[in-house]
């Protein structure tokens, strides 16, 4: 009787963990295996551990990413303008490691990548790659090419039970639209200068960061990027600063980080525009834009119409830094923030 | 390695286990206890390589102790050959656990600058080192001597390496040499499956589910109100005893895999009257190793009621600061004295009150362990402090959304969305009704529902028994992994 308690106990064991494997693996919502060719038939529910199976798989010409500054950008706008095939791949918060996977699986694994925009945060030239939270991020087995690492994916009870059944969900819905996504500007959000002012918090003052504070950071970014960069010369890289609003220039400078941030970006720009295959675009110096609190929902996030200016511009070279403007333009850009009168933003 | 790891199911369990009964068919037991050992430093290394030659130097400098202890040299010599041995230990043991904490004593005490490097603690440390003094203070009693190969798989058992329990060597090593328990027993490896899934279901399930809340809520005390640090201090309460009690069976299951039966070591607390019958139950054979190598040598009970109660109390704050370098743990070990020296004192009106009104002991008994498990988690002091007055401050609020929903899984949304279609107002209330019955499962388990060793005793290889340990193995095993819905609140 307990050798077949004992027989039964391990032949049902591995029979309904393969029919969950199974499951997983044919219905493969991450697109970890597999992915329809035909964008519009993705469903598009966490781009953290989508973007790298949908960069793999799925047919496009051009890639938007960036963080989610660039959640507003619909892809199809960009076919019209540009004539191309796009998709939006973006990480909200994302940090550079999870660009470094996005980018990888991109280029190697899609031979028709000619253009990549990327939304180049300033926070992303800043950061600390030591300091940055690691946690909640991609998924190594996502990204490992460990098939043994796999058994987190085809065992994994949020796939079973949650996610495989909204991909059906999703999948059978009339309403659902893969290039409106992610797309937090869905007519839920309220963008006027009130709210903005209630959800800011006032930067206490501190102590001027030296010039080079940031520079060992933003070397990092630059040894990444020129990796992608130097290797595809075929592929365009179109960075762009996105634009902020005036209060986030008020929170550096309060905090003594604008020095170091310009220098920082100066370092950055400066190496990148060094590349025959890089533009770069840069919008946060545009007033009318940044000084409007009304297009903003907080101090960084600014409405789709915005992106939607910031496309134009991809395609009339409005903005583009060069090698020569691009040093003046920041210095402009640091003594403008430094004078700028913010007390009257704060006035009711 | 971790019990609740994919690599330990699905590859090294499955490896030792065969590999232990194949290597058995051999003439000499050596190759099958050789390849056990390598297999649990195996075991031990994955946490963290590093260490590997620490718990080696650890089994080789004890074992040559208690080698010359058996050697008849004077008794001074064996004297101060067992100091070393207890003060190696317990040096080896302050080093890594206690040094930073020390210093940074004395430096706010003394307002001095020391500073020491932080030292990631080696797992496991506070067992191995406590089961070999246990050792070295056998065999300074009596004449003792075994192979190296028993003494190393004796210390390095990975069943019961990283947390317990604290076995001693004549409960194990003679079952090593017992040339029955190296046959295939189909009763044994029926049993320990069984245990092995309540055991990993209680720690995948059910701890780490409440640990969510109790992460939650113990990173966010200021913002609590009375009904939420209730929940939080609860979430906690139930979360330790899932965790422990879940690895206390799945190491009773592990080890009846391989023929071996470890002591138990945990016994449904929770269903205590009084706080003494409280410590004979939880972490038994903690309990069993301070008895016998602190609180008897100290005196126990025989040296008056005072110095009884002393000893007591200072066997507690050993146990305190044995479970963590912090003042929270010593506090936390206190408190747990005197609530034993208290029960102790009013034996006779407690007896009274088990026999007519159990209730009020066990109610007594059960909000004081809720209390005291809030010190035992809390960052500090005041954190716990913080948390207990705001219990007290009797504003009650509504729960928290972001607390009912760090405790309703994938398998509640499912629920959640089969009821969905039929009202919003009737989710909400299914929400609620499923955060609430959680709860009340999770706590009438812990008291009412027959613990694993029971379960043991009476185990059948009934279809009942197989169906309910599958299912509990595979849904054990999915809820190893998970996916995170990043709560970027500002995108």
């Amino acid at each position: 009787m307990y050798k077949k308690f004992f027989r039964i106990f391990l032949s049902l064991s591995f029979s309904l963990l393969l029919i969950c494997g199974s499951l997983v693996f044919a219905i493969d919502p991450f697109y970890h295996y597999r992915a329809n060719q035909d964008k519009t038939k993705i469903i598009y529910q966490l781009p953290y551990y989508q973007n790298v199976g949908i960069a793999k798989y799925a047919q496009y010409d051009t890639l938007i990413t960036g963080s989610s500054m660039t959640q507003n950008f619909n892809a199809l706008h960009f076919n019209k303008e540009l004539n191309c095939d796009a998709v939006r791949l973006s990480f909200d918060g994302g940090i550079l490691s999870d660009f470094r996977a996005l980018l990888d699986s991109a280029i190697s694994n899609n031979k028709e990548l000619k253009r990549v925009f990327f939304g180049l945060d300033n926070y992303l030239i800043t950061a600390d790659s030591k300091l940055v939270d690691e946690t909640n991020r991609i998924p190594d087995y996502l990204i490992d090419n460990n098939i043994f690492s796999d058994v987190n994916y085809l065992f994994n009870k949020d796939v079973l039970l949650k996610y495989t059944r909204t991909h059906f969900a999703y999948k059978y819905s009339d309403s659902y639209d893969f290039y409106k996504m992610h797309s937090w500007d869905n007519g839920s959000i309220v963008f006027s200068k009130q709210k903005v002012l209630e959800n800011y918090t006032m930067p206490t003052e501190q102590k001027v960061l030296s010039r080079k504070y940031f520079m060992s950071n933003s070397e990092e970014v630059i040894s990444e990027l020129s990796y992608f960069i130097k290797n595809n010369p075929h592929i365009e890289f179109v960075f762009f600063a996105p634009p902020y609003s005036i209060l986030y220039w008020n929170t550096l400078l309060t905090e003594g980080k604008l020095p170091a941030t310009i220098a920082a970006m100066k370092n950055v720009y400066g190496a990148l525009l060094r590349f025959e295959n890089v533009r770069i675009f840069f919008f946060q110096d545009n007033k009318e834009m940044i000084t409007n609190l009304d297009k903003y929902k907080d101090a960084t996030h600014y409405c789709s119409e915005y992106n939607e200016y910031m496309l134009s511009c991809f395609s009339n070279g409005k903005n583009e830094l060069t090698v020569d403007n691009y040093i003046t333009t920041l210095e402009k850009m640091e003594y403008w923030a430094n004078n700028y009168n913010y007390a009257p933003i704060f006035n009711k | 390695m971790l019990f609740n790891s994919y690599i330990f199911i699905f590859l090294f369990l499955p490896i030792c286990v065969l590999g232990w009964y194949l290597l058995n068919q051999l003439k000499s037991g050596i190759w099958a206890k050789a390849f056990l050992l390598g297999m649990s430093l195996w075991f031990y290394a994955y946490f963290n390589i590093k260490y590997l030659p620490l718990i080696i130097a650890s089994i080789v400098i004890n074992y040559l102790i208690c080698l010359f202890l058996q050697k008849s040299f004077s008794s001074m010599a064996r004297k101060s050959l067992f100091i070393i041995g207890i003060v190696g230990n317990i040096g080896l043991l302050f080093y890594y656990k206690y040094l930073g904490f020390f210093v940074e004593n004395i430096n706010s005490l003394f307002s001095t600058d020391f500073f020491v490097q932080k030292i990631i603690l080696p797992l496991g440390i506070s067992f191995f080192t406590f089961q070999q003094v246990s050792f070295v203070i056998d065999c300074y009693k009596k004449r003792i001597y075994y192979s190296f190969l028993d003494y190393a798989l004796f210390v390095s058992f990975f069943p019961q390496l990283i947390a317990g329990p604290i076995v001693l060597h004549d409960e194990i090593i003679p079952q090593f040499a017992d040339s029955s328990k190296k046959k295939i027993n189909y009763i044994n490896l029926s049993k320990g499956l069984f245990a092995f899934s309540f055991g990993l279901a209680k720690k995948v399930i059910v701890a780490d589910t409440f640990g969510n809340l109790a992460n939650l809520g113990f990173s966010n005390i200021p913002t609590l109100d009375s009904t939420n640090a209730i929940l939080v201090m609860l979430a906690y309460t139930i979360q330790i005893y899932f965790d422990f009690s879940g690895y206390c069976d799945m190491a009773t299951g592990i080890s009846l895999l391989f023929n071996i039966e470890l002591p138990q070591n945990f016994n449904s607390p929770y269903r205590s009257l009084d706080m003494g019958e409280f410590w004979k139950k939880w972490h038994i054979t903690l309990t069993r190793f301070l008895t016998q190598n602190v609180y008897i040598p100290l005196g126990g009970n025989c040296k008056g009621l005072f110095r009884t109660y002393l000893n007591r109390l200072l066997v507690f704050t050993l146990s305190g600061l044995w479970h963590g370098a912090n003042w929270t743990f010593v506090l936390w070990g206190i408190l747990n004295g005197f609530a034993v020296v208290l029960s102790s004192a009013l034996s006779k009106p407690l007896t009274f009150l088990k026999k007519k009104f159990s209730i009020i002991p066990w109610l007594a008994t059960f909000l004081f362990i809720n209390v005291s498990w809030v010190y035992f988690r809390a960052d500090s002091i005041k954190d716990a402090n913080h948390l207990i007055n705001t219990i007290f401050q009797f504003d009650f609020g509504k729960i928290r959304p972001d607390f009912i929903d760090s405790l309703l899984s994938s398998e509640f949304e499912l629920v959640l969305w089969l009821t969905e279609n039929i009202s919003s107002v009737f989710v909400s209330v299914m929400k609620i009704t499923l955060f609430f019955l959680f709860f009340l499962f999770a706590i009438i388990a812990s008291i009412k529902f027959k613990n694993t060793n029971e379960r043991l005793q009476t185990f059948t290889p009934s279809a009942k028994n197989l169906l309910t340990s599958v299912f509990l193995l595979i849904w054990s095993v999915v809820s190893l992994s998970g996916v995170s819905s990043f709560l970027y609140f500002n995108f």
